[in-house]
């Protein structure tokens, strides 16, 4: 078995969760669109009648509100939980899944690397989705203020560049999109390490979770201190170069602890 | 084969949202050209920053030499630490890095090199001297007599005269408030300070003081008698039966005298257009194209026609004033140093990108 096919394995298996989550992000963003338009137009004809309207709406304050955030926010705490859950599924029932799959006749870290591909093509196709989705509800948005006569500043891109999650999720420069991905990729690895390293020494200790947090919480915090540290006596270009030293470090020690876990501690 | 189906449209779905994504955030592909029509050495360190912003909000950053322009809008991580790197000269980042570990920190350039004056916390004060790429360094620790004051009040900024560096800063707050100068000695590490009587009025800036890290800052005389500077006055505003202090700017060009101890008036007019502090010189040109220079050393000041018509955007890199006036396809730049006309380039858009741009574009040198 290769690589496309674990992973269309491991795809198929997520289908399902993934629809409904999905379903669940533009059915929630749409309704709260519909709401939205509806309180505001009200309230603008409402301003209307008494006086002369003075203020003017944005396609900000629609992605400002808490209906939005949250549905942004499910879909990050789910991708975080299944990054757990990937791995955690396949050790059900006696283990005897996550047995199979070890004595599969092929590198285990295949199945590391479907799992990591699974997890990635989940968060792309969440960001596409959500990206498509953003264009149409900005074209709702201005489609229906112009119709009913109700000013709208801001443009679209403006409306992503000053909303704290978006201009994270879709930055102005795509290689800083890339950038990013890169740091989601480095958070999923940390999880399957953790993952691993809980799932190795859960036979021999009870503290195994609190031991692989410790081990890796360290691992990330030594880091963390050094640049805190170094940050005011270096100048942006030094921290750029070492921010990106640290990212391979982390990158590389985190793929070092999972394959070492997986390829010969890991216990069922 | 089914499951393969899976992933087939799970990666439609991302090339299709990722792709659209990928569109709507390409970089402009406006190009810009700078010719140079006389005296083209004065080009060849300088750049020139067209900003592009309309109503809507849409901007667009572009930096322009005789090279050619490049877009400075929406860079990626990589391209701003390349862009910074460039920027920051490799012969200050010894004094910059002494710095930049401060909480709060001015800096000016003199003949000799740049001084800054820093503070750690509320722990110290360290006055900095760059000569050359050495960079000297003089503590004073709240055992010295005044630091505890200074490191409590805004400073307005620095000037240096005798050899030593000073600081005008303001203590307390309010209507008490009361501007000081205080003069670092850093060979007896001593401080002395002394009160400035300026009734309801304040030193707010110091003019040629830098608060950032700028590695071109124009370079100011040691030993000027006249230092200019901004100045606030406070008034007295009651309303229901309620008083309290209000402090507004003061218009007009003004100049602390370090021999009389007094803050006089250069000239009272409010139409300055654009000012620099050059060595032993105020520069400030006025709404009608003419030039107010002043010798910081005497006080003499006189006035020069410099531009014809009406005035543009202008600019100062030292003593030098940069002049914009719009054209159909961008800009021509003039060049005036001493009142004389001594250059000018011509910014022209070279694509439709870029002539979509020309009418609400402006035009800076620094």
């Amino acid at each position: 078995m290769n690589l496309l096919k674990l992973l269309g394995w491991e795809v198929e298996r997520m289908t399902k969760p993934y629809l409904i989550l999905i379903t669940l992000l533009v059915v929630t963003q749409f309704t709260w669109l519909g709401v939205f338009l509806w309180s505001e137009t009200n309230m603008y004809e409402e301003i209307r009648r008494t006086g002369t309207p003075d203020y003017v709406l944005t396609f900000g304050n629609y992605i400002g509100g808490v209906p939005f955030i949250l549905s942004i926010g499910v879909a990050v705490a789910a991708m975080l939980l299944y990054s757990f859950w990937i791995w955690y599924r396949d050790f059900q029932g006696r283990g005897t899944f996550m047995m199979r799959l070890l004595l599969m006749p092929q590198q285990r870290m295949l199945v590391f690397g479907a799992k990591l591909a699974t997890m990635m093509l989940m968060v792309l196709g969440l960001l596409s989705v959500q990206w498509i989705a953003l264009k149409l509800q900005y074209i709702a948005f201005t489609g229906w203020f112009d119709s009913q006569m109700i000013p709208v500043s801001g443009t679209f891109e403006q409306a992503i560049r000053f909303d704290g999650a978006l201009s994270v999720m879709y930055p102005a420069s795509f290689v800083n999109f890339l950038i990013h991905q890169v740091l989601i990729v480095l958070v999923i690895l940390y999880i399957f390490a953790f993952v691993l390293m809980e799932r190795s020494l859960w036979q021999r200790t009870l503290w195994a979770p609190i031991l692989a947090m410790l081990i890796l919480g360290t691992l990330i915090l030594v880091p963390v201190l050094t640049f805190y540290f170094l940050e005011n006596r270096l100048f942006m270009d030094e921290l750029m170069l070492l921010i990106l030293l640290g990212l391979i470090g982390w990158m590389t020690a985190a793929i070092w602890i999972a394959r070492r876990y997986l390829t010969k501690k890991l216990s069922v | 084969m089914k499951r393969m189906w899976n992933v087939a449209a799970l990666g439609a779905v991302v090339i299709i949202g990722l792709g659209t994504f990928a569109v709507d955030m390409r970089d402009t592909k406006a190009e810009w050209e700078l010719a140079v029509t006389s005296n083209p050495e004065i080009w060849e360190e300088q750049t020139i920053n067209l900003y592009y912003n309309t109503e809507e909000g849409d901007k667009e950053r572009f930096d322009l030499t005789t090279d050619g322009s490049r877009v400075t809008t929406n860079l990626s991580y990589i391209e701003q630490a390349l862009a910074y790197e460039d920027e920051v000269d490799s012969s200050v980042r010894g004094f910059y890095r002494q710095l930049s570990g401060l909480t709060f920190v001015q800096s000016i350039r003199t003949p000799d090199g740049y001084i800054g004056v820093g503070q750690n916390g509320n722990k110290e004060i360290i006055v900095f001297r760059l000569n050359g790429e050495d960079v000297t360094k003089h503590v004073f620790g709240k055992d010295v007599n005044g630091s505890a004051e200074i490191m409590d009040s805004p400073w307005a900024g620095l000037f240096v005269h005798d050899g030593n560096i000073h600081v005008i800063y303001r203590n307390g707050y309010g209507g008490n408030a009361e501007t000081k100068i205080a003069k670092f000695d850093e060979d007896a590490k001593q401080i002395t300070m002394e009160s400035l009587e300026l009734g309801d009025e304040a030193i707010s800036t110091v003019r040629g003081t830098s608060w950032a890290f700028r590695p071109y800052m124009a370079t100011i005389a040691a030993d000027n008698r006249f230092i200019p500077v901004d100045m606030t006055e406070q008034t007295t505003v009651t309303e229901g039966g309620e008083s309290y202090v209000s402090e507004q700017d003061k218009v007009g060009v003004y100049a602390y005298d370090v021999d009389t101890k007094q803050v006089i008036e250069l000239t009272p007019d409010a139409d300055m257009w654009n000012s620099t502090v050059y060595d032993d010189r105020l520069i400030a040109l006025q709404e009608d194209g003419t030039e107010l220079v002043v010798d910081l050393k005497t006080g003499k000041k006189s006035t020069r026609q410099v531009i014809d018509g009406s005035v543009g955007t202008t600019s100062y890199v030292g003593d030098q004033l940069y002049h914009a006036r719009p054209t159909k396809d961008g800009a021509v730049i003039d060049v005036y140093q001493d009142g004389k006309a001594i250059s000018s380039a011509v910014v022209k858009a070279t694509n439709e990108e870029a002539k979509a741009l020309v009418s609400n574009t402006e035009y800076y040198v620094d």
